[in-house]
Parts: structure tokens; C-alpha cells; sequence
């Protein structure tokens, strides 16, 4: 899986975690995540989402301290390959 | 002058709080001075005048009490929000009194527990975290504390406004094996350390969620539940279970413990969050059905009457946008 597609799947994940109306089609991996409206509660919808998207399971710790969108594309392309 | 009734209120805060912290001192000063019996026969008088005194209280709980038709009669339902004053009473006192209750080998001679096996192998081991949830029924404080003897606790709790009364109440935490963090409140990155460390997240459900959370039954009425303690079985996995702690008489209760409650994500999520929380609220219905004077009924569960959800309200995890968009930082 490539990083296009990934970011491209994770758009529908943080979409629909976040707690702010976004224009999503301008997500890229350069984003940071403080920009992406989460808030305390949207950690643990993001990783229901990246579970039911891509099969993997991540920790709260693995994502918390990630400040970019290409941080989080690297983490989960990672671990589904 | 603008800055005066700053000041002024600022002043009444701090004679307000300094009354409140030395109505408390004597208070805990009696507690500790008193038996346990005298001391709860003291709370229990005192709930007795509070419950006379302060209507607006009497009336929510009365309120709770008739539209949850656990008694609809209104004599027989302020006879019951009587003895839930007492029992809370009684509760205060208690958790006052835990650290000798349950010093040492003596919580043995306070508290029954009826553990399933499958829970009980996950209490003993040290490597595997507990989500354990339970509501405002029996002493859930205690209840806390006791099953710290397993495995630590940490449960999350809003820091009181009164600093002075703060300081009291951290001063008085009754051991290193159970923990109030008043920090973690709705920090859920910090629940799921607590669950990888092997500890036990104790979680209270039936508290309003406000603005978050879904709309959920409660005693056949819509209340704003939290989704965290669901949220939470669905990405961690941690095993998880309700349990209550249920007086037997002053001082001696007994702990009951659900058996595993698994639920896999399918997918969707606000079903999966919805089934886990009703799972979770029939529990607690059941055993406050069996023993209602042990429920708090003053507290507002139910603070939304008919419940109307706030503009752009989307059920899971209280998504409150309004309207337009905002760019992405790069």
C-alpha cells in the first residue's frame, strides 16, 4: 500500500473523528495534526476508525506525540504492510 | 470603579471557602473521633435535617425517583429519596473511615466479594488491565478501595473549586493502591496508560455527559451518557465488567462483579457504543431496581428533562461543529 492511498483512506478516518468542519480536500502530509480539530475524546474514534479501515491496532501512546498527517501515514502504512 | 465587584465577589469566595473548609475540618474531626456506628447515626440525623431543609435537592431526587417508576406514589417516593439522604449520609462517612476499614488484613472482615473466575484470573494478573465500570449505587468509594487489594485503581475525579477543601481530600487519599487523579478527567490517552500499566480504570457511568456523550436510556428516560468507558473497550480491548458494592449494614458491604462483558467492533461504531452502554446501564438498573434506597437520587441525571440535543449535535463522542469550515495548518 502506498502512501497516497493510505493518506487517502486515513482522510475518511479523520474526517470523521474530528470535532471541526475542515476542508478535508486539503489534507495533505505536510498537516499537522493540532490543525485537524480533535479533541480529547476524537484520539479514541481515530483509532476505532484506523482498526475497521485498515486492520491495524495502535496504541493511544503510538499517536499522541505524532505532529504531522505524514507521521501518522508513515506509522499505519507501516504497520499494515 | 470596574475592578470592585471583582474584588468583592473575589472576597466572598475566599470567606466562603474558608467556612466551607472549617465546617469540613469539624466535620472529619468528629468522624475520626466518633465509632463508625456513632458516626454514621450522627450523618444520618444531619441528612435527615438537610433533606427537610433543602427543597430543591428533595425535590430532584423525589423527581428521579417518580419518573423512573421505581415508586410512583409520592408519599412512598419521598419516604425513598428520605432514606437515600441517609444512605449517602452513611456513604460520606464510610469512605471517611475506609483507611481503617480496610487497613491491612481488616477489609476481610468488611467486604464479601462474588468475583466470576474469568475476572478474578484478569485481577491477578499483573500485566493485564481492568476496565471496571459502576454508578452513584452502594459505596462505590469503597467499593474502589477494596478491589485496589487486587490490583491498583486509578479513577478520575472533577478537582473540587474549594482549594483549601481539595488540599483536605488529597491529604486524606487512602492508599498508594488507589488513586483519584483529578488531571486524567476526560483524558483518555491517560486511561489507556493506566490499562497497559495492568492497573484498573474504575469509571462511573451514569454520570451527565452534558453536551457530550449519546442520548441514552436510563430507567426508560433519555440522559446524556459518556461513551468513554465503551470507547475505551473497543480500541483497547481491555477486559471489562461492572461491579457494585452494595451495604450489607454500617461499615460491611458486599462486591458484586459482572462477568466479562466482550464486545468486538463491528464496523459500526455508534451501534457498538450503543450496545456496550445499554449493556452497562441494565446492570446498574437491575441492582438499583433491587436495592433503591442505596442510589443516589439527588444527583441530576436526568438535568435535560426531555433531552433536546444542542444544534449540530452527532451522537458519539459529542461532535458540536458549527457551521462553515477551517483550513488545514501545514
Amino acid at each position: 500500500m502506498d502512501r497516497n492511498e493510505v493518506l487517502a483512506r486515513l482522510r475518511g478516518v479523520l474526517e470523521e473523528s474530528s470535532t471541526e468542519p475542515i476542508d478535508w480536500s486539503q489534507l495533505a502530509e505536510t498537516s499537522t495534526v493540532a490543525s485537524l480539530g480533535f479533541d480529547s475524546l476524537s484520539i479514541l474514534d481515530v483509532l476505532y476508525g484506523i482498526e475497521q479501515e485498515f486492520g491495524v491496532e495502535l496504541d493511544a501512546g503510538d499517536v499522541i506525540d505524532l505532529e504531522t498527517v505524514g507521521e501518522l501515514v508513515a506509522l499505519v502504512g507501516e504497520r499494515a504492510a | 470603579m470596574s475592578g470592585r465587584p471583582d474584588s468583592e465577589a473575589s472576597g466572598l469566595k475566599r470567606v466562603r471557602h474558608a467556612v466551607e473548609y472549617a465546617l469540613l475540618r469539624v466535620a472529619v474531626l468528629g468522624v475520626d473521633l466518633l465509632p463508625l456506628s456513632v458516626a454514621s447515626w450522627c450523618a444520618r440525623r444531619l441528612a435527615d435535617v438537610v433533606f427537610t431543609l433543602d427543597g430543591s435537592r428533595r425535590a430532584v431526587a423525589v423527581d428521579n425517583i417518580r419518573r423512573a417508576a421505581v415508586e410512583t406514589d409520592p408519599a412512598k417516593a419521598r419516604r425513598l429519596a428520605r432514606r437515600s439522604a441517609r444512605h449517602f449520609a452513611t456513604v460520606v462517612v464510610e469512605t471517611l473511615k475506609a483507611r481503617s476499614l480496610l487497613a491491612g488484613e481488616r477489609w476481610r472482615e468488611h467486604v464479601a466479594f462474588d468475583i466470576p473466575p474469568a475476572v478474578r484470573e484478569v485481577l491477578e494478573d499483573p500485566d493485564r488491565g481492568l476496565l471496571l465500570t459502576t454508578g452513584h449505587f452502594g459505596n462505590w468509594e469503597v467499593g474502589a478501595q477494596a478491589i485496589s487489594r487486587f490490583k491498583p485503581v486509578v479513577a478520575a475525579a472533577r478537582r473540587v473549586t474549594n482549594p483549601h477543601v481539595d488540599s483536605l481530600l488529597q491529604r486524606r487519599k487512602p492508599s498508594r493502591d488507589f488513586r483519584l487523579v483529578a488531571e486524567w478527567f476526560g483524558s483518555p490517552t491517560r486511561y489507556t496508560e493506566a490499562l497497559s500499566q495492568g492497573e484498573t480504570l474504575a469509571l462511573l457511568i451514569d454520570l451527565d455527559a452534558r453536551g457530550e456523550g449519546i442520548k441514552l436510556d436510563f430507567f426508560g428516560r433519555p440522559a446524556a451518557t459518556h461513551v468513554t468507558a465503551a470507547m475505551l473497550h473497543l480500541v483497547t480491548k481491555a477486559p471489562l465488567v461492572f461491579a457494585s458494592c452494595r451495604r450489607l449494614d454500617t461499615g460491611h458491604f458486599e462486591i458484586t462483579v459482572s462477568d466479562l462483558i466482550e464486545h468486538r467492533p463491528t464496523g459500526d461504531k455508534q451501534a457498538d457504543v450503543r450496545a456496550i452502554l445499554e449493556h452497562l446501564n441494565g446492570e446498574l438498573e437491575a441492582v438499583i431496581r433491587r436495592f433503591p434506597d442505596q442510589y443516589l437520587w439527588a444527583h441530576s441525571r436526568w438535568k435535560y428533562g426531555e433531552w433536546v440535543p444542542p444544534p449540530g449535535f452527532v451522537p458519539v463522542s459529542g461532535r458540536l461543529g458549527g457551521a462553515g469550515s477551517r483550513g488545514i495548518t501545514s
